[in-house]
């Protein structure tokens, strides 16, 4: 009798709650309106991932409900994904439930046109030229075809305290990998509780390109295929290099192993950090958390390595059409909308990136938001870049945080520079290979 | 003395355990309404000086009050249809001495202890083909393999408990069986269906899984998984995510509340039975 | 769980005698026809999003499964591979050490606060309601607040650690930047949630055995302390087996702290990476359907070996 008792009151004490038990009836989803006769009408999904500040989604509920209104009987949906984007949109072409129109990260886009879930773009990527960024449209390419339009585009440079560099008597920012380190130190050494560089863990972005500057390659070509080389003598030095910053110069706090650029421009925000590599974007975070600092901070291009470069990637953004939304004639109306200029350079500016229209990023250099002496930097930088190896499956690579996860078994210890780059060699290798 | 000393180890021991409860609540309530300036601080700043409900009403004004009505759709048809189901089968499993009761008593414990992983792929697959991504009624019907064992069990046990000689009289005045269990054994049979069905809303309301997989289109998104998707890479909004939290938490939080009474009573009951 | 329902069936009361005479009585029709209606809703259910599936999972971890598309069969060739993979071979240690932890320290706190709010019985009615009540809070929303208060930098632990412990240590310690300290602050948050459940339920147990055995003893002489460890105790050990066995297959199908608390999921460098998260993003990630099948289905034989010796034990305790 009382095991029973206890089993009663067991459940009764546990989910003994109450509640009005209303019946409703399962709601269908409402079906996004199917459109086949090529009529300005109906509705599309528009999603975009990882948004890279607050400005974002207003301005792009903005311009969606600017479309609608200019053109009755039509919406679009927005949905913003977060840090796991990439494998929601996998997830989604998988269950055949794609949006109609996404911004996708530019590495992204081979990736997705190879699991034919894009609609081409442009069969000969030719006509594109002298529209858009060079860089840029080629980041569209898959075998050949181009399956988006290039959106937007952003470079990192080298964002400091003035003042702080200043008082350890410098003026002019590292032209060196080296000489940032030794700044850093000094900062650090002349201001207790300020990182002297803001090191970014968690953010491949931000380490990577460094095997250029150390003169290695990310991986070569051979015959049709890519070979990585994360493993080559150049790839380890630069890796080793930059878990120093961290683990022997102690430049940032040890959590430093998982900060993305958002714990770096909080930090910068509140003073407590230097030096880091940032993008225009994280400027634009940073001055908007403490407008104060504008007169402090100063931006220059990047420091070289001993490979004597200072190339870094070209990010950016594309727009592409889902190869099975059932909406093609708004997608396209709407991807041209978002293209002009007068529509693409304010959400460019207020994100701070760079337009990737020749035109808008003409005007953007002239007489727009890159004009400042703030953000000249940029420019300047968008003139060394390079581009990831375009493979179909180098997305693999950055679904599985490979890049990350070796930087970040070195910074802990775990492994030497040498066998985590080996490691990370052979993923790579297994992915794009 | 000693007796004074044991109502002070007590105090304290009750002062640490509510405090440790309830800090969590009080802190996603007072991050919400702290502007960024109060946000970031290195000496935590317990009292808000200057409370800011912008968050609020930004989030208002966005896809929240869609998320919260879909989350709300499918947890109410997940509790009304584990409701029906449950008590359907916890009666037949009350009443009737099936010879397959044994087998079925185990094929629905195992229901309970399946990990979801092991539901989540084919699911996916089967609900694609039938059309059934992106649907209320698909989600629905994934969260009811997570409601149902556990409420048949709950309602079987509440039934056992209903002396029989009520039916029996029922059926004896000429009521057919149906009609029995319609007016006798329902209304006993409530606070069972009450406690079934609290754990039934929980479970669909909290389920991420699921509804980060099956739901992929911004209208009918639900709260769980457009609350994961505030952490970017770039930069994460604290304020706003706590302010979704506590907006996420509310309901939860106010039918918990609001049915505590009818938990004490059977803690009560419980323990006189006991 | 299964033996106190079985137990309950067969305790034959006098109703339940009169009901299966009469339920003999009732006209063949019914008898037979009846309860199948009443439990085929259930039986549909079942069979459509959870028979069904299970089967297919089993199905598909002996079979490619590349892009979330079924291929050829291949054997054992999915489990080879999980097995062959290091990182699923430390997410499989990983998770039973976490469940582990959180086990214990649920059922140790739970039955700590069970005996101050036992000792508190003015106070009880409103403290099990305080107790209770981080249970309802979804655990996404937990996961953000406990992410949140084991910030490096503006964390509310941290700060208490450092002004009200001494331990400086733990300025600006980053909780989230390896792999131990960040299991630690999710086992935190986890036991927080699963604590609240098994506290009261443990209370409630607890509550009934305030008898004539324990009144007997304590005219005896008793201390608390004995009559707690050989009376009461002993008493809802049936019920701190159950507990313990949802607590273990919750903590081994942990999920959306880990999501949540994580950057990227299950990081850094893998260091996080538990079952389920690892099951989920095989699938959903690497849309690997065959090897996320082949651990699903690993993970359900353990969580099976786990119950069946949890119900043996209870079996045995009731000798």
């Amino acid at each position: 009798m009382r095991a029973r008792n206890l089993w009663r009151g067991r459940v009764a004490v546990a989910i003994g709650l109450t509640g009005a038990l209303a019946l409703a009836a399962c709601g269908g989803a409402s079906d996004s309106g199917a459109n086949s006769s090529g009529e300005i009408k109906g509705t599309i999904d528009f999603w975009m991932g990882d948004p890279i500040g607050d400005a974002q989604q207003p301005i792009m509920q903005k311009l969606a409900d600017d479309y609608a209104a200019a053109h009755p009987g039509t919406k679009v949906n927005l949905r913003f994904l977060g840090k796991d984007a990439h494998q929601t949109y996998l997830t989604s072409i998988a269950g055949g439930s794609v949006p109609c129109v996404a911004l996708i990260g530019n590495t992204w886009t081979p990736e997705f046109a190879a699991l034919n879930a894009l609609d081409v773009y442009a069969d000969d990527p030719k006509t594109l030229q002298g529209t858009y960024v060079p860089g840029m449209i080629e980041s569209t390419i898959f075998k050949g075809k181009s399956y988006a339009v290039p959106y937007d585009t952003g470079v990192r440079a080298l964002i400091y305290r003035k003042d702080m560099l200043e008082g350890i008597g410098k003026t002019a920012a590292p032209a060196t990998w080296e000489e940032l380190r030794e700044a850093a130190l000094a900062v650090q050494a002349k201001n207790p509780g300020v990182n002297g560089f803001g090191i970014i863990g968690g953010a491949h972005w931000y380490y990577l390109p460094l095997i250029w500057n150390w003169g290695g390659e990310i991986a070569k070509q051979s015959g049709d295929k890519w070979v990585s080389e994360a493993g080559s003598t150049q790839s380890v030095q630069a890796f080793q290099f930059y878990s120093d910053l961290l683990t022997k110069d102690k430049l940032s706090p040890a959590g430093a192993s998982a900060w993305t650029a958002a714990d770096v421009d909080k930090s910068m925000g509140l003073g407590q950090t230097a030096m880091m590599v940032g993008g225009s974007w994280d400027l634009r975070t940073i001055l908007k958390q403490n407008p104060g600092l504008e007169s402090k901070l100063a931006t220059a291009v990047l420091p070289k390595g001993p490979g004597g470069n200072n190339d870094t990637f070209a990010g950016g953004s594309n727009l592409a059409v889902f190869r099975e939304c059932n909406n093609k004639a708004v997608a396209n109306d709407f991807v041209k909308f978002m293209m002009s200029k007068e529509n693409l350079v304010p959400v460019t500016s207020n994100l701070g990136l760079l337009p990737a229209t020749n035109d808008a990023l003409a005007q953007e250099k002239a007489t727009g938001s890159f004009s400042a002496p703030l953000f000249k930097a940029y420019a300047d930088q968008a003139d060394h870049t390079r581009s990831i190896p375009p493979v179909a499956s180098w997305g693999k690579v950055e679904g599985a945080n490979s890049i990350v996860n070796a930087m970040q078994s070195i910074m802990s210890g775990k492994k030497t520079a040498d066998a985590a780059m080996k490691e990370l060699a052979d993923q790579v290798n297994q992915a794009i290979g | 003395m000693t007796s004074l000393l044991r109502r002070g180890a007590l105090f304290l021991l009750v002062a640490v355990i509510v405090v440790s409860s309830l800090f969590p609540f009080f802190w996603m309530l007072v991050t919400s309404f702290k502007p960024d300036s109060e946000l970031f601080t290195r000496t935590p700043q317990f009292i808000v000086t200057s409370p800011t409900v912008e968050r609020y009403t930004h989030l208002l004004d966005g896809n929240i009050p869609t998320q919260f009505r879909n989350s709300l759709i499918v947890a109410v048809a997940t509790t009304a249809l584990t409701g029906l189901i449950a008590l359907l089968a916890g009666y037949a499993l009350a009443r009737y001495r099936l010879r397959t009761r044994h087998i079925l008593t185990v094929v629905i414990l195992v229901t309970q202890l399946l990990p979801q992983t092991i539901l989540v792929i084919p699911l996916f697959t089967l609900f694609r083909n039938a059309g059934l991504l992106n649907t209320f009624q698909g989600l629905t019907l994934s969260h009811l393999a997570l409601t149902v064992g556990l409420c048949t069990f709950m309602l079987r046990s509440f039934v056992v408990e209903i002396p029989f000689e009520l039916e029996e009289a029922a059926l004896v005045d000429g009521a057919s069986r149906l009609r029995a269990v319609w007016s006798i054994v329902f209304p006993l049979a409530w606070p069972g269906l009450a406690a079934s069905s609290v754990y039934a809303f929980i479970t669909s309301w909290n389920e991420l899984m699921f509804s980060a997989t099956y739901m992929q289109r911004p209208e009918i998104e639900t709260l769980p998984v457009a609350l994961q998707q505030y952490f970017s890479s770039y930069y994460t909004d604290w304020g706003g995510v706590m302010a979704a939290s506590v907006i996420f938490t509310i309901p939860v939080v106010i039918f918990f509340l609001f049915v505590q009474k009818r938990l004490m009573q059977g803690m009560a009951s419980g323990a006189m039975k006991g | 769980m299964k033996t106190t329902i079985r137990r309950a069936a067969s305790s034959v009361t006098p109703g339940a005698l009169r009901e299966r005479r009469f339920v003999r009585g009732q006209q063949g029709f019914e008898k037979r026809f009846l309860p199948w209606a009443f439990l085929a809703p259930l039986l549909a259910v079942i069979a459509g999003v959870v028979g069904y599936p299970v089967l297919r999972t089993i199905w598909l971890s002996f079979h490619d499964g590349e892009y979330l598309q079924s291929g050829p069969f291949v054997g054992l060739k999915n489990y080879r591979d999980i097995f062959a993979d290091p990182y699923y071979t430390a997410a499989l240690l990983r998770t039973t050490l976490f469940a582990a932890a959180v086990v214990v320290a649920t059922i140790l706190l739970s039955l700590a606060i069970a005996l101050v709010l036992d000792s508190a019985p003015r106070a009880a009615k409103v403290l099990s309601v305080i107790v209770l009540l981080p249970w309802a809070m979804p655990r996404v929303a937990s996961g953000i607040v406990w992410k949140w208060m084991f910030d490096d930098q503006y964390g509310v632990v941290n700060w208490l650690l450092v002004n009200w412990f001494g331990l400086d240590s733990f300025n600006g310690y980053s909780w989230f930047s390896t792999g131990t300290p960040a299991m630690v602050a999710i086992t935190v948050a986890v036991v927080w949630h699963s604590v609240p459940f098994v506290a009261v339920s443990l209370f409630a147990g607890l509550r009934g055995t305030h008898g004539e055995v324990v009144e007997a003893a304590r005219v005896d002489g008793a201390s608390a302390w004995q009559i707690l460890r050989r009376i009461r105790l002993p008493m809802i050990r049936p019920l701190l087996v159950v507990m313990t066995t949802i607590s273990t297959i919750w903590a081994y199908q942990s999920f959306d702290h880990f999501l949540v608390m994580t950057t990227p999921p299950g990081g850094p460098d893998h260091s996080t990476e538990v079952l389920s998260l690892l099951t989920w993003l095989e699938a959903f990630a690497q849309l690997d359907q065959g090897s996320a099948a082949a651990m699903a289905v690993v993970l359900f034989l353990m969580l099976a070996a786990v119950s069946v010796l949890y119900v043996r034990l209870n079996r045995e305790d009731v000798r």
